[in-house]
């Protein structure tokens, strides 16, 4: 889930079902069994219960009460004791030290409660850090502790801590499913999927449980290779060994695999079959696969999931309702502070005005847990141009650019353009613009130049009035180009760029100039912009807009 | 008391057995291991007063029954029991109650099996009552020490007793604490009775967490060694505190893993009973242990409790190839805290 895509759009493109890492107790609380496995479970209670029962019967004391009162507990038949029984243990338990209130078990392993606002996850997790450590220095010998010990290192990016703190969790704890998930999410999110694919080979249960087959596939789909346990997971899908929800998530993965090997029927089938009693990452994968084929439909009772913050994310953005979509980002990124898909989703989707400040703190908040990040770097230096924080916007590109291989230049080279015209310098934003969208034209980035020509139009509003008509008319036809299809936030720009301009035409209202100062000269510019590995053919000139339009 | 059955075995008040051991009085009726061996216990006396525990099994009511199974295991429960008591015997095992000998006696015309075994006044549960703060840690740290010393004892004749709880530890007039009740035990020397093959023979809710749940592991030794391990655990926490361990730490845990709602592997729960571990058995051993032993009361109770049989057992044992299940550490550990105890009491005096 967590590669090298650095776009929205790329990002978007490739969804994988690894498993999601939650905090221990979170992750309890989607389990259910079928009860008829454990009917010879609650036949042993039975006899118990009649036998001591019997001995009270004969010699009722305080003591053999409360055994009576424990054992009928342990098989949930405290409703069959008489009421003396009841009494005399709760007399009992009262004149002992069980009386007290037990302390609640995860206390240990996480006070704090996972909060929605996006700034506050990486000094939690420090501070999570620190209490874990001194609990294990006391003893160690406690695997949830090591798991959640390496999560926060996640959250605040220390990969090689997190890696070492999951080995010692799955040392302490060997054959346990959640580790395993946990440490496939680990090792997938830092870039180690074979490692992750190699600990699951390693599990004794890998031919026999659904969630961590899941896992397997996911993880193998992460490398584009085909799972050799697909015949396996056909075979337990097609079993009536399972529940519909302990098959979700596996029946999402093998959809997805034969989704992208272009088997839809067989995908829409698997799909259909995942979202019975879908967990939220199934659904998630689900809505993801309906923006790939539209006749995967998923069915209004699955969207009662409980925390499918990341389904109803995709869900909403594809509605255009960005203030819900910037809410369920910030709930997905709570449950999963590492990922950086919340992060760049959230700042990327934060183009409106009001939503500027948001997207900058998702931005800043992806960050924290990978600070070298060239899409989440790019997202924070728009956001914080169109916040009139020009300098620290361009202190992002430069530090994108730092990080770039060269594939998101044309990305960052606009951000400098946009920069340009946030500083006053339209002529030099201007030819910045037109260079990036002939350099994205010439690698038939399409939907990118759309993007690039509706931020641009934006700008022309801004800096020239007299461009007004010209930017209002390229809007429309950006938003009714084939480019914009399965875009929303071309359309929403194209629906931003002409309310703006219809309301500075109505009201003759000029937009503010920066007021923070020029973030670096003209010269300064075109030295980053140099900085760029601009193709040739761009480098030595480039076709103007009108032409580029022309191709929407 | 209430009232029992009719059968044979219950009217043997008034019978001498084996030509000494005249029976006084009915203590109670035992189902046995889920009812395989009911059995009615009695308190019988020598003629020279020496008195001794009565175990009377009631055959007949399964014959007549037309029952041919059941019979068939009572008898074989009778025969381990049997057995099993005259093996410690031979093997010169005196912390568990000896046998004093075994026989059958016509009753109207019906034949009463009973093995006739040492008498204990009062049980641990009576002697110590669990909770109860009023025992000095001392004292209670004995009775572990002696505990722990009846199943080393039993171990080291091949033997896992299985059911150690406070109502099986007894207390003879003058000497150790030993234990009584064998009926629950295995046997490496002999043949295996018929609750051999269940997985969970002791009392539930002192019970190791993985017999609960049904996961037995592989391996009679950690299965059945492993098994007497956390009963003494158990015992421990269970004296000190008055609840059992077993009981708290199956409520703590999240519902949907206790053993009446998770049927799926029993590693998933370790980790979470290892959790639930460390929260409460230090909370509840620090309000009723003496401070200066809550400390090592907690490490001992830890070890030999651990949700994975595996990792059960003395961390010196376990880290050096020792025997897992060795319980010498424990008693010298047992032994330097009823002595650590009963110095701090007399510096308070």
């Amino acid at each position: 889930m967590d590669d090298d895509r650095t776009s929205l759009d790329a990002m978007l493109h490739a969804r994988t079902i690894v498993p999601r890492w939650k905090s221990p107790h979170s992750a309890v609380e989607g389990l259910h069994f079928d009860k008829a496995r454990l009917r010879p479970r609650a036949r042993i209670g039975d006899a118990w219960i009649q036998r001591l029962s019997k001995r009270y019967g004969q010699f009722p004391s305080p003591h053999l009460a409360n055994e009576l009162y424990e054992t009928a507990s342990l098989y949930g038949l405290i409703g069959d004791l008489p009421n003396a029984v009841l009494q005399q243990a709760a007399d009992h338990r009262g004149s002992t030290s069980v009386r007290a209130k037990p302390p609640e078990i995860y206390d240990g392993i996480s006070s704090q409660r996972e909060s929605n606002s996006v700034e506050v996850h990486e000094q939690a997790s420090r501070a999570e850090i620190h209490r874990l450590r001194r609990i294990l220095a006391r003893n160690s010998d406690r695997p949830l502790c090591w798991s959640e010990l390496a999560r926060h290192y996640l959250i605040v990016a220390e990969q090689g801590k997190a890696i070492r703190s999951m080995q010692v969790a799955l040392q302490l704890a060997k054959a346990n499913r959640y580790l395993y998930r946990a440490a496939t999410r680990l090792f997938v999110h830092v870039h180690e999927p074979e490692r992750a694919l190699s600990l699951l080979h390693s599990a004794a249960a890998i031919r026999t449980d659904p969630a961590l087959l899941a896992a397997e596939i996911a993880a193998s789909s992460t490398i584009k290779r085909n799972s050799r346990f697909i015949g396996v997971a056909q075979g337990l899908l097609a079993s009536d060994h399972f529940t519909s929800g302990q098959l979700s998530e596996l029946a999402a993965a093998v959809g997805t695999v034969e989704l992208i090997n272009g088997a839809t029927k067989r995908a829409r089938q698997r799909f259909h079959e995942s979202l019975v009693a879908p967990t939220e990452n199934s659904l998630a994968q689900a809505q993801w696969a309906t923006e790939q084929d539209r006749k995967i439909v998923i069915p209004a009772a699955a969207w009662t999931t409980p925390d499918s913050h990341e389904a109803l994310a995709l869900a909403r953005r594809q509605d255009r309702d960005w203030a819900t979509v910037l809410r369920f980002c910030a709930a997905w990124l709570a449950e999963e502070p590492f990922s950086s898909r919340a992060a760049m989703m959230g700042s990327f989707v934060g183009f409106r005005p009001e939503h500027n400040a948001a997207a900058e703190q998702f931005a800043s908040a992806g960050l924290r847990c990978d600070s070298g990040h060239v899409g989440l770097l790019n997202n924070r230096a728009v956001a914080r141009a169109y916040l009139g924080r020009t300098s620290e916007a361009y202190s992002d590109v430069r530090e994108a650019t730092r990080h770039d291989t060269g594939r998101n230049s044309a990305a960052l080279l606009a951000t400098l353009g946009l920069i340009a015209f946030r500083s006053g310098m339209p002529d030099l934003g201007r030819e910045f613009y037109e260079r990036s969208i002939a350099w994205l034209t010439a690698s038939k980035d399409h939907t990118s130049v759309a993007r690039a020509l509706i931020y641009l139009a934006r700008e022309e509003i801004r800096s020239d009035p007299a461009r007004t008509a010209s930017s209002i008319e390229l809007a429309h036809r950006v938003a009714k180009s084939q480019y914009a299809y399965r875009q929303p936030e071309i359309l929403g720009m194209s629906e931003l760029v002409i309310e703006e301009a219809e309301r500075a035409a109505s009201t003759e209202r000029t937009f503010p100039a920066n007021e923070a100062g020029l973030p670096a000269s003209a010269d300064d510019f075109r030295h980053q912009a140099a900085l760029f590995r601009t193709p040739k053919n761009i480098q030595s000139g480039w076709t103007r807009i009108p032409d580029f339009s022309r191709l929407i | 008391m209430a009232a029992i059955g009719d059968g044979p075995a219950e009217r043997l008040i008034g019978q001498t057995l084996l030509d000494a051991w005249y029976v006084e009085a009915r203590i109670r009726i035992d189902d046995g291991i889920s009812g395989a061996s009911r059995s009615a216990c009695y308190r019988a006396r020598s003629p020279s007063g020496q008195p001794a525990f009565v175990k009377a099994f009631d055959f007949r009511r399964e014959e007549l029954a037309g029952d041919t199974d059941s019979l068939e295991m009572m008898v074989r429960e009778f025969n381990y029991e049997r057995n099993v008591h005259i093996f410690c015997r031979d093997s010169g095992i005196n912390r568990v109650t000896r046998i004093y000998g075994a026989g059958k006696i016509n009753v109207n015309g019906e034949v009463v099996h009973f093995l006739i075994c040492e008498w204990a006044d009062k049980c641990l549960r009576e002697h110590q009552p669990p909770g109860d703060s009023n025992v000095s840690a001392s004292d209670r740290f004995a009775a572990l020490r002696d505990v722990a010393s009846a199943l080393a004892q039993l171990h080291y004749a091949g033997i896992a007793h299985q059911d150690a709880k406070p109502s099986n530890a007894v207390c003879p007039e003058d000497g150790a604490i030993m234990l009584a009740d064998l009926g629950s035990s295995s046997c490496q020397n002999l043949d295996a009775p018929p609750h051999d093959s269940q997985v969970l023979v002791g009392q539930p809710n002192y019970a190791p967490y993985e017999l609960l749940y049904e996961r037995p592991p592989a391996g009679w030794h950690i299965r059945r060694f492993g098994c007497d391990l956390f009963l003494l655990g158990n015992l421990c926490f269970t004296t000190f505190t008055g609840g059992s361990l077993s009981y708290l730490t199956l409520h703590a845990i999240p519902s949907q893993l206790r053993p009446t709602e998770f049927a799926g592997e029993y590693e998933e729960v370790v980790p979470h009973l290892v959790e639930a571990h460390h929260m409460l058995v230090r909370h509840f051993l620090e309000q009723a242990v003496p401070e200066p032993c809550a400390e090592d009361a907690t490490r001992i109770v830890l070890s030999l409790c651990h949700p994975d049989p595996f990792r059960r057992g003395h961390s010196r044992n376990l880290s050096a190839n020792g025997n897992p299940f060795g319980l010498e550490r424990f008693i010298s550990n047992f032994d330097l805290l009823a002595k650590r105890a009963q110095v701090l009491s007399h510096g308070r005096r």
